[in-house]
């Protein structure tokens, strides 16, 4: 078996602020093969943002990240900075979820393209401009000459987060990490996206983790699903064992809350919800943390951490009582 | 407190303790306030600590050296210095507050009127704010000062009357800004009046930025009135204040230049002071501001 | 940015235009029979009756600021008390006071830009408590103080530096050393003001997102921080610039009067120590219609600095 891309051990991550401390990410582990894409899923607030942006040390200064995360033989959470700036663009790359706000308003798209191209390949300003324009053919922006010249705010939603994947891919990363990259953009736009990066990783080979809260997108591109939920890992599996046989009762009621054109009867379905709120996370839990939600909770549950459990050919649960059906 | 007392506090105390916490965190706001403070009782106390009359002169002593007597020494006419700085101060407090209170008499209701009616009038305070804007706003207040004739209530109401169109300029854009909330426009939907509006969503969130600037105001009404006195446009002779001093003191830097010295140092203390705490102020109430 | 420059010159005229309304009305609001206060020392009733009709002081008032308006723009505002142009004086005096904002404008760009960009790149060290600590102070001690406390320290004890006058800039040498205290008198003031807005819009422009995007890019500090946040804090603190310039002009008429340096600030202030309405409403107005022009040239700038105004946004 060959060793992962990426491997992330127990990453947690911790905020001190004024108000109090929040522990946004609680032992999260996972794996990535080279040329796989992971999606990482879960509600806002459930830490998966977090986890990404700590391996490339993008946190405030207010975060505390403790673990380990091993990348081509390196932990990214212990190298030096001069070794992190070589990493960041050149090896993982990172495309974040607000286009609009995401691309320096002062400069040209263009400039800031063949900012990283310079940076990382030192290409002459010349070559640098070639590949620019290379590079936007690929995420398919029309006028590719002519769009280099433009400023962010000339351009639509989605065709700044082309510019973002296109600068992403600049260096040929071997691991894009996507936060995001559809939420902030219209339905119809969301489906060209995830369609290019289908396209891109089919044609580059590159790795993807793909954070998102939409279980929609996850089926659509992912090789393998991990589940967040609370800073912890819920469920992990392959994208279509997950959807065949989820067993942790949050995953199932993310399945069960995707709305669907009218069935049973009067073709008029209830929206499914999942009662109550996330739980702060200002102490770690010394317990499962979805047990005010759960409909199995019990006793056990209120006093200890489920640990991940086997109960399939890569299929991991946190949980005392896995196992369940969805209505599909 | 413990979790559940604190749960139970209404959302409005929670937020001003969380407020005050942040406040109190921070050494440089709660030295600018207590400093504050104390100038503002020296000012209400005065007679009470000057050790003498402003007016008391003593011509045996004149431009005498700090002593166990005048502990800040003397001045050409035999005044103590200490005692005058501290009436000085009454001035100053005087100056610094009520044209503060004057301009936000004026400015926050016209501000507020022009920025959640827009409409007709709102255009015509802009341009005539903007227009009184385009004065300095010291000649603006020396122009209104020698229009009124030298006093100290003159002086407050020119420069009171100075500070009016920048305030307007905020608080209009605080209600501009304000009017486009969504519970603005849902308690206009649901056919609330005006005034229960303004009065009861607009005025308060106002209310901060507006708090803020308001003790940033001080200061420079503090330096206001010293700089009309010092120009012979403020507060006259006898009745004193740290600009009149200073006026006096030109003529002795050679000889004495602790005739200046004194009351600038109060100056310069009493305006840091205010600007310290109001600069504490503005980060804890405007979250969005980082240190 | 065509329609944009011409829109800000629109409004510049239009306030200029209220605002020399407001000067001549203020004129107009002192007590006093005008016509009077310009016979001086003759009361005869007829030659007063002769002065007004002279200067028209029998029409109605908006025929007067009509025709007051028609000769400022002319050029000609009037004679004032001992019968000189006031035009003429203006002009005299105000190339000193430029030459001194100039001056306190550069020291204040030269110290307050690299102070708050270094304040917010080490924000809560040692370095950023010092500087903002001095920068307040610098906010809160009045024009006139500074002054008096240079020229005690540096021309009286240390006899260093000349304490007053002004020596034309032929001699460019000697008028450094009679401009350079008032300058920086001036300059300090602006400088700490300088100081925090650019620390403050550092500080938002590090925290944004295109910066994390330019640290995701793997770029060195320097590029970050220099080059992405520092480009976008420029174009904040720019606006800024032009409110101060107000401040600027109110500081000169302290600073000049202080060290005795005749020039536009100082005229102000004889001006209205002698009450010569005349004169007062020239220099009211010369100031606004020069705060209003630095403010026009700003926005200029601001729009150049700025791609989001220079150049439309078409989305396509």
């Amino acid at each position: 078996m060959t060793a992962p891309l990426l491997e992330v051990t127990d990453l947690s991550v911790r905020f001190d602020t004024d108000d109090g401390s929040v522990h946004a990410v609680d032992r999260l582990s996972y794996t990535l093969a080279l040329g796989e894409v992971l999606g990482l899923v879960g509600e806002s607030g459930c830490g998966k943002s977090v986890s990404a942006l700590s391996l490339l040390g993008l946190l405030p200064q207010t975060a505390t990240v403790t673990g380990k995360a091993s990348f081509d033989g390196t932990d990214l959470l212990e190298v030096s900075a001069r070794q992190l700036r070589r990493i960041r663009g050149r090896e993982i790359s990172f495309v974040f979820q607000e286009p609009m706000t995401s691309l320096n308003p002062v400069f040209t798209v263009g400039k800031q393209i063949s900012e990283v191209l310079r940076r990382h390949l030192d290409l002459s300003s010349r070559q640098a401009r070639r590949r620019t324009i290379e590079l936007l053919k690929l995420v398919r922006i029309p006028a590719a000459e002519r769009r280099v010249e433009e400023y962010p705010h000339q351009l639509s939603g989605g065709m700044r987060q082309r510019v973002m994947i296109a600068m992403a891919l600049a260096c040929d990363p071997k691991i894009l990490i996507a936060d995001e990259p559809t939420t902030a953009l219209d339905v119809t736009i969301q489906a060209g996206i995830l369609d290019l990066m289908r396209d891109l990783r089919e044609r580059l080979g590159t790795a993807i983790v793909l954070i998102t809260h939409n279980l929609g997108v996850v089926a659509d591109i992912a090789d393998r699903v991990v589940v967040m939920y609370a800073g912890r890992k819920a469920e992990e599996a392959p994208v279509r064992e997950l959807f065949a046989n989820p067993q942790h009762p949050y995953t199932i009621g993310l399945l069960n809350a995707i709305p669907r054109l009218g069935e049973e009867g009067n073709g008029r379905v209830r929206l499914q919800e999942i009662p109550g709120r996330v739980p702060s996370l200002s102490e770690p839990l010394d317990h499962c943390a979805f047990a005010d939600r759960c409909p199995r909770a019990d006793d056990l549950t209120r006093s200890h951490v489920p640990d991940l459990e086997r109960v399939g050919p890569e299929h991991l649960v946190a949980c005392f009582h896995p196992g369940g059906e969805w209505r599909r | 407190m413990s979790y559940v007392e604190v749960a139970r506090l209404s959302p409005a105390a929670r937020r001003r303790r969380i407020m005050r916490r942040r406040f109190f965190r921070r050494p440089l706001a709660v030295i600018g306030l207590f400093v504050s403070l104390t100038f503002v009782t020296v000012a209400v106390f005065a007679p009470l600590i000057a050790p003498y009359s402003y007016k008391e002169t003593d011509f045996n002593a004149i431009l005498a050296h700090p002593s166990r007597e005048h502990l800040f020494g003397t001045d050409a006419l035999g005044h103590d210095i200490f005692s005058q700085v501290v009436y000085g101060a009454r001035a100053s407090m005087e100056a610094g507050v009520l044209a503060t209170l004057l301009a936000l008499a004026v400015a926050v209701p016209v501000g507020l009127v022009a920025g959640y009616y827009r409409g007709w009038i709102d255009p015509v305070i802009a341009r005539l704010t903007d227009a009184l804007l385009a004065f300095p706003f010291l000649i603006l207040a020396v122009g209104l000062a020698a229009i009124l004739g030298p006093s100290l209530k003159n002086a407050i109401l020119a420069l009171g009357i100075g500070a009016v169109p920048q305030l307007i300029r905020i608080a209009r854009g605080e209600a501009l800004s304000l009017r486009e909330e969504d519970y603005v426009r849902a308690a206009i939907a649901n056919g609330a009046s005006d005034l229960t509006i303004l009065r009861r969503h607009v005025l308060p969130n106002m209310m901060s930025t507006i708090i803020v600037q308001a003790t940033l105001l001080i200061p420079i009404l503090i330096i206001g009135e010293a700089t009309l006195s010092f120009l012979g446009l403020g507060v006259q002779p006898p009745a004193t204040s740290w600009g009149v001093q200073l006026r006096a003191a030109q003529d002795y830097l050679f000889d004495a230049p602790r005739l200046a010295i004194y009351p600038g140092v109060a100056i310069v203390v009493a305006t840091l002071a205010f600007n310290l705490f109001g600069d504490g102020l503005r980060d804890v109430l405007d979250p969005r501001t980082q240190r | 940015m065509g329609g944009f420059v011409l829109r800000k010159i629109g409004a510049a005229l239009i306030v200029l235009l209220i605002a020399s309304f407001f000067v001549f009305l203020g004129i107009r609001a002192l007590p006093g029979d005008p016509a009077v206060a310009l016979g001086g020392e003759d009361r005869d009733p007829q030659v007063i009756a002769q002065i007004r009709h002279d200067y028209g002081l029998d029409k109605p008032l908006p025929v007067q600021y009509v025709r007051w308006l028609g000769h400022a723009l002319r050029g000609d505002l009037g004679e004032d008390q001992r019968s000189l142009s006031v035009s003429h004086t203006i002009i005299t005096k105000l190339p000193v006071t430029l030459e001194l904002a100039g001056l306190s404008v550069l020291i204040a760009i030269l110290i307050g830009i690299p102070t708050g960009v270094l304040a917010a790149v080490r924000r809560g060290k040692v370095t950023d408590y010092v500087s903002t600590t001095i920068g307040l102070i610098g906010l809160s001690v009045p024009h006139f103080w500074l002054g008096l406390m240079l020229i005690t320290v540096f021309s009286v004890n240390l006899h260093w530096l000349p304490a007053g006058d002004y020596v034309p800039i032929a001699h460019p040498l000697s008028n450094l050393e009679h401009m350079i205290l008032p300058a920086i008198v001036l300059g300090t003031g602006f400088a700490a003001v300088l100081m925090r807005q650019m620390r403050s819009a550092m500080l938002e422009s590090m925290g944004s997102d295109y910066v994390r995007t330019a640290r995701a890019k793997g770029l060195s500090e320097l590029k970050v921080v220099g080059w992405h946040a520092f480009r976008n804090s420029l174009i904040t603190v720019t606006t800024v610039i032009g409110l101060q310039l107000g401040a600027l002009i109110s500081g000169a008429v302290i600073t000049e009067q202080i060290f005795g340096i005749a020039g536009f600030g100082r005229l102000t202030i004889e001006s209205v120590q002698q009450r010569d309405y005349t004169l007062i409403q020239g220099i009211v107005l010369v100031a606004a219609a020069g705060y209003v022009l630095v403010n026009l040239a700003v926005d200029i700038l601001y729009s150049i600095l700025n791609p989001r105004i220079r150049v439309s946004g078409r989305p396509t």
